[in-house]
């Protein structure tokens, strides 16, 4: 049962129905919007009304009754929508409405009074999405229903693959609707001044509707959206939560962070010697130690300015990423900062790339200085042992395993045959004694050993080869003369070697190595000692052990190599 | 095809647009009539296809003073309002001729 409303039109008691009603006053609301600035505006409106109710009687042929949507329908295509006549705003927009009496959808065919149609364009709907619009811009393209692609597009989700795949690859390569010109691209309207202006006083009116008529749209699409709110309203604070947890940690980290650079920094600042086994094995600080290995040839500032790119980098990234999650919402200056703070870190590691390239440059060339030693032909049974290269306060060798030491004092060379090289050769003198050369300054001693034996038909020789390298032919020989290692010799057979080599401080570590070759005639006999296992090399072995299982044990040198004595 | 006929429609509609008040005028000065007379007229003469453009301008021409109405009791309803052309809008209407058929000479001497 319909309700009725008693309606007065034009001096006329009728009674319509609730729907014809509601009908009659969007249509004489439509009417009074037309006539906005218009003069005679009441008069005209009572006229119209006047003619309204004589039209629907004229309708129901002299019987009475009560309005209904239809009637009021009827009288409505007789009496023409505002915009069809001759004076007043043309609007296309209360033209639908006050013939349909709801918002005109997408794709109805109605003439939009004197526009062009111009080819539609896909595009998403941002004012009807309730995802990403798709679905609504696919809608508006075809001029299809909403509702019926939306099902569409809901069962192919569900049952297939493709249709999610296919919802997500428009969702980002299709742009959103997002100037009133798109809009009218959207709908296939022609984009004029005039056109633009429709659109806007179309939308300004469906927001107005929706204002007022909350429960206009579709209900399962309000729900859906209303839902997806609350959801967000639950997540967002967690997400939140969790975002300043994580900032906290970082602004922690970066602290910690700051506090441990400082006191890396004032280590090596003061130059302190990072002692023994804790960060560089030996009394070399780790200054000293990264100055034996810079190349000559690079700035220092190249090293420090990349020791403070890589630290500045992260330092700064972790510090930004702190503030933004600490803030909950990005800061001035945040993108470009955090971009900064990479392309710093990445600038750092390039820059420590250099001392690298460098570093091979200045060990292209290598050079050796030969030093042959004639042993007591009388002897032919050798002991093999190692000089202790230092030894600690009880007068017992120091286990020089893997270390660097720095000695400052004065050391003699032997004479270089090539030119000198005004780097190491700077605080030089000439020795009253014949061939020698004494070079005040420190030393490094680098444990960089390698000792072979063997066999020779002649007499037993030793020869030791003080390899170096250098940028050219000439540094690497005068790099390889100013290392030196030494060995005595007794007249017993009892020979024993340095245990390893040392060059100038200011030479820098070259690959420096010290290579013995103990030249044992065959027949002859030969005890070595367990602590020279780790530097012996390429020595031949009679049998397949290795041959620190000889060590300390009476052998032979055979042509094939040591054999195990009574074996 | 359906461009064509749009067109068509707008173009009829534009000139409608210009005569309109003319026409008025001249079945008023034939005789009084209702508005609903006058609507009845304008539409079997193809002048009008919706009603609802004749009332803004009845009023209009109304209160530029070419048209008067009294009002005339009606048996089935309210009463209506029963149009006449007043003096000036006679004047209006001998002016709006003239000028009406130097017009329609005018277009008619282009295509000559």
């Amino acid at each position: 049962m319909k309700t009725t409303v008693s309606v007065h039109l034009g001096g006329h008691l009728m009674h319509a129905e609730e729907d014809a009603h509601r009908q009659l006053v969007h249509y004489m609301d439509s009417i009074k919007r037309h006539l906005d600035n218009t003069e005679g505006r009441e008069e005209i409106l009572s006229d119209i009304e006047s003619r309204f109710a004589e039209l629907i009687v004229e309708r129901w042929s002299g019987k009475s009754g009560v309005i209904t949507l239809k009637d009021v329908e009827s009288v409505m295509q007789i009496l023409g929508s505002p915009s069809q006549w001759a004076e007043g705003p043309v609007d296309s927009f209360s033209d639908h409405e006050s013939f349909t009496g709801k918002r005109p959808e997408f794709g109805d065919r109605f003439d939009y009074q004197g526009e062009i149609p111009a080819p539609k364009r896909l595009f998403r709907d941002g004012n009807r999405r309730v995802i990403g619009g798709v679905s609504a811009g696919l809608a508006a393209y075809f001029g299809l229903d909403l509702a019926l692609v939306r099902v569409v597009v809901l069962l192919l989700g569900l049952f297939t693959g493709i249709g999610v795949f296919a919802y997500l690859v428009l969702w980002v390569a299709v742009p959103k609707a997002r100037s009133t010109a798109d809009r009218l691209a959207m709908q296939g309207r022609a984009v004029t001044l005039e056109s633009i202006r429709k659109k806007v006083e179309e939308e300004y009116r469906a927001v107005e509707q929706t204002l007022q008529n909350p429960n206009n749209h579709r209900r399962w699409e309000a729900s859906l959206r209303d839902w997806a709110r609350d959801a967000n309203g639950i997540a967002a604070p967690v997400l939140r939560g969790l975002g300043k947890l994580v900032g906290f940690i970082l602004a922690l980290g970066t602290v910690a962070f700051v506090l441990a650079l400082g006191m890396v920094l004032w280590f090596f600042g003061m130059g302190l010697g990072v002692g023994d086994g804790v960060l560089v094995e030996g009394d070399v600080s780790l200054h000293e130690w990264v100055s034996l290995f810079w190349p000559s040839t690079l700035s220092w500032g190249v090293g420090w300015l990349a020791l403070v790119l890589l630290l500045v980098g992260p330092l700064v990234f972790m510090g930004v990423l702190a503030v933004r999650l600490l803030r909950g919402a990005p800061f001035r200056f945040f993108g470009h900062l955090l971009v900064f703070s990479f392309l710093t870190f990445v600038l750092g590691a390039v820059l420590t790339l250099l001392p690298l390239v460098y570093y091979a440059e200045d060990i292209e060339h290598k050079a050796v200085t030969t030093q042959t030693i004639p042993l007591d032909s009388t002897v032919n049974s050798w002991s093999l042992g190692l000089m202790p290269a230092f030894l600690d306060e009880q007068g017992r060798p120091v286990d020089f395993d893997g270390e660097a030491r720095v000695i400052e004092d004065e050391f003699w060379t032997d004479p270089v045959e090539s030119n000198q090289d005004s780097e190491s050769w700077n605080q030089v003198e000439w020795d009253s004694e014949p061939n020698r050369w004494r070079m005040a300054g420190p030393r490094i001693y680098v444990n960089n050993l390698g000792i072979r034996l063997v066999p020779t038909e002649g007499r037993a020789m030793l020869k030791s080869n003080v390899r170096a390298a250098g940028r050219s032919k000439a540094q690497a020989k005068t790099r390889s003369a100013s290392a030196g290692t030494s060995y005595t010799c007794d007249s017993t057979g009892r020979i024993a070697l340095a245990e390893g080599i040392y060059f100038p401080k200011s030479d820098g570590f070259r690959m420096q190595k010290a290579q013995w070759t103990f030249y044992i005639p065959v027949g002859q006999s030969i005890r070595f000692d367990e602590r020279l296992a780790p530097y012996l090399e390429e020595t031949p072995v009679v049998g397949d052990f290795p041959i620190g299982e000889l060590a300390g044990q009476r052998c032979i040198m055979t042509y094939n190599g040591l054999v195990r004595m009574g074996s | 095809m359906y461009v064509c006929l749009m067109n068509m429609e707008n173009v009829r509609a534009q000139m409608r647009k210009g005569v309109l008040e003319l026409c008025i005028l001249r079945v008023l000065g034939r005789q009084e009539a209702y508005a609903s007379d006058l609507l009845n007229d304008l539409r079997k003469a193809d002048m009008l296809v919706v009603e609802g453009t004749l009332y803004p301008l009845l009023t209009r021409m109304k209160n530029a003073g070419w048209l008067d109405y009294r009002w005339e009791e009606s048996k089935s309803g309210p009463p209506r309002k029963y149009y006449r052309l007043t003096d000036q809008g006679q004047g209006i209407l001998m002016d709006l001729n003239r000028e009406w058929i130097a017009f329609t000479d005018a277009v008619a001497s282009l295509s000559h």
